[in-house]
Formats: structure tokens, sequence, C-alpha cells
């Protein structure tokens, strides 16, 4: 049994000798074989060209969105304390300018912005597949209690495992992670945990969608107060590093930290993209998943811990960024929908875009004191959310 | 919806008629102990329209999940075409049935991407010209052009069922399942969807099995009728099985049956 083809195809010729007998041009013969055949291909064409246009847009979109982010960069680059030109960026990155605008910019712009993407990233991929694999929109490292999770879990690692060092108690700002390696073993195993208890809600008791949020609420709150509990035996010089973590910082992430985040991004997006097809299928409900072959355990399962190891990482790191992870997705479905052969790439590219507008923001708004961009990026995330919870009860009732 | 639009190739059919396209023995399954299926044996021929008929919880909609895979049965065995279905790989086994859920998850995407899915099974890494051509083929037979760019949550219900089933088709399979294919359509998208599901499978050799609650909607448009009750098989067979002894042990109504232009009609009492 094969569909298509043939059949459409003859119908199709003869239509089109119709309209060019019409016309007075043709001296096709509808059933000559040789130029069926080549009917056969142009007609091939037309339905792939048709194809390719819809596509177009998504990769327009993906485009866009690419140049969206170098100007974001450029911005985010010139903007800060001592303000430099775009002009002196760009001639900076490469080599010249001032020795001074060379010296920031490799210094300390660069490396925020590389975290700021590298986070923005993995935050954002992690959101897109949690929303799929749980079929929860409002899915997401923060809702579910997963950045928490991963922050109690570094909060130990600095306190408990010395991973952690103050250099100098008076600059709250630099804080260094002297063992990575520990505070991201332990930010998984926090976040993991957490994952574990919200895949057995929902996959083993059935609990509903927005449950799975309430969930989501009592294990950060859990989280929180562990950390705040080890905050309280810690001494004054870790209370101040874990305080300033709490709120996230682009600045405390050197270039070991950002290859880190990077490498887990690489895989995971290689991982995800390569499932691309199962989440699309997953979108159509886990029944018809199943029907087009798709193993849903595995890719509900793989692609959870996945996206709990990138989020944990870029959590150990820059401490907790909230919302991202909701906020990206959201927005790039308006403008692909639920194809997640673009929507994974342009949800990344988007949360790296609004880390950094977040970022661009915290240092201006109230120039010269630098706000958390985690506070930000709350600001932003909450009336999404609850956005989204409103619509998600108008579906339901 | 003309026969002789249609984009499906006609590939004659030389296996012999008598040979069965699934055979289904020995189904049994279970949740939590409380047994839902009980030792169901059939067998449909290519081009049957099946109808799967019984009671509210007589274990319809588990039995076709589990023909196809989508629950794993706790025993029993499908064959298609004399192949053990169950043990073919995931994707193998998505190429030789496909499946449409009774309520379907209307998500923000398009109607070609949707129908697109139906190729999942048969894409390596990258889409070939020809998996976009068999989705045009059957969205032109479908009549759904109109609608090829919007996105199926804007869609109404007859529409929503139509783009599932082109999906379930584009994946060319031996056998297709419909769970309660009509129980969201008005009168007019009922016989639609069905006359065009009758069609595809008498003129593409495709056996159906579908879960109906209509008795008329069955046997207008089925050849076979399988009737459950409690999880086991009351009767198989054709239009002749349907007795109004049996309409009254499966729903527990009284009926009388009359033949109407050689149709026979269910009038309850």
């Amino acid at each position: 049994m094969h569909l298509a083809g043939k059949r459409t195809v003859e119908k199709q010729s003869f239509e089109r000798q119709q309209s060019s007998h019409h016309h007075g041009h043709s001296h096709d013969d509808g059933r000559d074989s040789k130029h069926g055949l080549n009917h056969d291909h142009t007609h091939e064409h037309d339905h792939y060209n048709d194809y390719r246009k819809h596509i177009g847009k998504k990769w327009l979109t993906l485009l866009v969105l690419t140049i969206v982010l170098v100007c974001t960069v450029l911005i985010s680059a010139s903007v800060g304390s001592s303000g430099i030109s775009i002009a002196e960026v760009v001639r900076a990155f490469f080599g010249g300018g001032q020795e001074v605008s060379r010296t920031i910019l490799w210094n300390v712009r660069i490396p925020q912005i590389a975290t700021g993407i590298a986070v923005g990233v993995a935050l954002a991929m992690a959101g897109c597949i949690m929303q799929n694999v749980l079929r929860n929109p409002l899915a997401s490292a923060s809702t579910l209690g997963i950045a928490q999770g991963a922050s109690f879990g570094a909060a130990i690692a600095i306190v408990f495992f010395q991973a952690g060092v103050q250099l100098g108690a008076s600059s709250a700002v630099t804080h260094a992670i002297t063992s990575p390696s520990l505070v991201v073993i332990f930010a998984f195993l926090g976040g993991i945990a957490t994952t574990a208890v919200i895949l057995l809600l929902a996959r083993v008791s059935g609990v509903s969608p927005t449950s799975l949020i309430l969930a989501g609420v009592a294990l950060s709150a859990m989280f929180t107060a562990g950390t705040a509990l080890i905050q309280y035996f810690a001494d004054d010089v870790r209370i101040a590093s874990i305080v300033h973590w709490t709120f996230g910082n682009l600045g405390r992430a050197g270039w070991n930290e950002i290859a880190i985040i990077f490498a887990f991004n690489v895989i995971a997006f290689l991982y995800f993209i390569y499932n691309r097809w199962n989440y699309n299928a997953i979108e159509a409900g886990t029944s018809t998943a199943k029907s087009l072959g798709v193993n849903v355990n595995s890719t509900v399962l793989v692609g959870m811990t996945a996206s709990t190891l990138i989020s944990a990482v870029a959590i150990a790191f820059v401490g907790t960024i909230n919302f991202i992870g909701l906020i990206a997705p959201h927005i790039m479905r308006r403008f692909i929908g639920n194809d997640y052969r673009f929507l994974i790439p342009c949800s990344a590219l988007m949360g790296a875009v609004i880390i950094l507008v977040a970022d661009v923001a915290s240092r201006t708004i109230a120039m010269p004191a630098i706000l958390p961009i985690g506070a930000l990026t709350s600001f932003m995330g909450a009336p999404l959310f609850l956005y989204l919870i409103v619509k998600q009860g108008k579906r339901t009732t | 919806m003309k026969q002789e639009k249609s984009p499906l190739v006609d590939t004659p059919n030389h296996q012999a008629e008598s040979s069965p396209m699934i055979s289904v023995r020995g189904i049994s399954h279970a949740y939590h102990d409380k047994a839902v299926l009980n030792d169901v044996s059939f067998e449909a021929r290519a081009g049957e329209c099946v109808a799967i008929l019984g009671n509210n919880g007589a274990g319809k909609s588990t039995l076709i999940t589990c023909v196809n895979k989508i629950r794993t049965p706790k025993s029993g065995e499908v064959f298609v075409r004399g192949q053990n279905f169950f043990e073919m790989s995931r994707n193998e086994r998505a190429r030789t049935m496909s499946y449409v859920a009774q309520s379907n998850e209307a998500s923000q995407i398009t109607v070609f991407d949707a129908i697109l899915l139906g190729r999942k099974p048969y894409i390596k890494w990258s889409l070939s010209p020809e998996d976009i051509d068999k989705c045009n083929a059957v969205i032109e037979h479908m009549g759904l052009e109109d609608f090829k760019l919007r996105n199926i949550d804007e869609l109404s219900g007859g529409e929503l069922q139509k783009v599932m089933l082109a999906r379930a088709l584009v994946q060319e399979p031996k056998v297709l399942l419909l769970d309660e294919p009509t129980s969201s359509l008005d009168l007019k998208n009922q016989h639609a969807v069905l006359s065009f599901v009758r069609d595809i499978a008498t003129h593409h050799h495709i056996t159906v099995l579908t879960v109906l609650h209509d008795l008329g909607l069955a046997l207008r448009y089925c050849d076979k009728f399988l009737l459950l009750q409690a999880g086991k098989v009351y009767s198989y067979g054709d239009q002749s099985t349907i007795t109004e002894q049996a309409i009254f042990d499966i729903y527990g109504v009284k009926s009388h049956i009359v033949e109407v232009e050689d149709r026979k009609v269910v009038i309850v009492d």
C-alpha cells in the first residue's frame, strides 16, 4: 500500500494540460509516460517548494533572532559603569581601540556576556523540553522547584565541603568557586531529587498539570528553607557569599565555568535536536506519540534528566535566575508554534536575549548601583506566569 | 471524496483474500487485578471495516490500545500479515498500524506539520521530498488544502478529526485503529468521516478497526461486528450477528430490527 504519488500527479498534470490547452500551447498527451514523468517531477518540486516556503518563515525567525542576539550582545558590551561606544566595542573586540576598552571588554564584559548566553540558553532549552514532556505549559526549572533544589545542593557544597571561598571578606562580589565540579555535582543532585519527585507525581500518581506546579511550590519552599538553614549555621563570610548568590550574578563565573556550562549545553542541544520529532509527537498526546513509534517513557525520563542537568549546572555557577525557562519558550511559541525542530533553537536564542536584556537593565536602571538580575527576571516572568495560569484555567473549564 | 480523486496508489493486492490481514489472539488485560479484557480473539481481512461495539466499560478502547501495543496487554498476540506485531521495532509497528485517539490535543501547530508527523516512523534524519509529497497528496485527497497552514487549535471538531485521520493515513498503515471517530462530530461530519474511512479501506486494502457507539453508523459502514461484553467477545461476525437478542444482552435495551433496502436498521423500543 503506497500513498501519494501517481494518481494525484496524473490528475494534476491532466489539469495542467487542460489549462495549457486553454492557452493553446500544449501538445502533451496525458498517456505519454515520458511526459507524465516530467510532470511528476515538476509537481513534486512544486510541493517541495511550497513546503520550503512554509519552513522558510521558521528559518527566518531563527535568523532574525540571531541578529537580535548580536545586537543585544553589542549593547550589553557597551553599557556599564564606564560606557564604551558600540564602535569602540567592535574595535576593541578585534584588538583595536584603546587599551582600557580592551581590558574592560575582555576581562569584565565578555565573560559576563558569555555567562549570560550560556545560562540563558540552558534555562530556556530546559524549560522548553520540560513543558513538552510534562505536558504542562507552566513547567520550568524555577516553577517546579528544580532551581531551588539545585541552589540548595550548591549551597551544601559551598558551605560544608569548602567548594567555594570568598576572596577578601570586604568585597562581596568576588566570590570564587574553588571546586566547580563539586558544586555542579551537588547542584545536580539537588535538582535531580526534585525532578524525581515531580516525575513520580506526574507519571505514577497521575497528578494533574496544575497540581504539579503546586508540588513545585511545596518543593521550592522546602529547599529555600533548607538554604536558609544552611546560611543560619554558616560563618559570616560564607553567608555573604550564599546570600549574594541567591540573587543571581552573571559576573561570578570564570572562563572555566563558562566552558563547563557551554559543554553541557552543546551535548544537551544535540540530544534534544536529535529527538525533535519525538517531542513533536508527544505534543499530539502520549497515546498518539506511542502509536507513532515514540518510546514515550524514555523520552520523558531522559528529557527531564538532561533538562535538570543543564539547569543545575547553570544555577550552580550564577545562582538563581528565575522564569527564563518559562518566558523564552512561550514567546517563541507565538512565532513558530509547537514545532520543536525550530522551537528548541529559537527558545535557546531567546533565553540568551532575555537574560542579556535583563542584565543590561540591572546595570542601568539604578546606575551606578547594580540590581540583582534574578529579581529583574522574576519581575518579567511572574506576570506571564499568572497570565498562563488564567489561560490554562479557561481551557480546562 | 470521489474515488477517482484518490492520491493513494492502488497496489493490486495479490495476496489471497482468504488469509487474514490482522489476527488478534487471546488478548487479556487487567488494571490493578481487575480484568478488563479476557481472551479476546478475532481476525479481519484486508479492506474490511470492523466495528467494536459494547457498553461503556466493556473494554473497547482498551482493546484497540492493546492491539496497537500503546498498552502492553497482560497476555495475547497480534499478527499482521502473519508477522508477530509485538516483536516488531517501534518504527516498524508505527508503519504497520496507525491510531486516531478519541480526543486529540490541539496544540499550536499547522495542519501541514500535524499531518507531517505521520511520516515520523519513516524519517531518518531529515525529511525527503517524498514525505512532503505524500502529505500533500493526502491533504488534497481529503480537501484540507484551504487550511493547510492554519493552526490546528483553530479548527472545528470535524476538521480536527479529518486532520488526525490524514496524519494516520500518511503513516501508510496496513491496519487503521479509530477510537470513537465520530463522538465529537455533527451528523454531517459523522457520515463524511465514516464514508471516507470506508472508501479508504475498500480501495486501499486497509483493515479498519473502529470503536463505535452508534449501531446505526456501524451497520451502515462496517462489514464485521465485534460485540464486547465485560471484556469478553460476545459475538463476532457479519450483520447477522446483530440480533435483537444480542442488542438486549449487550446494551440491555429491547429493540426490533427491520430491513430497509437490504440494510439492517435497529429501532429501540
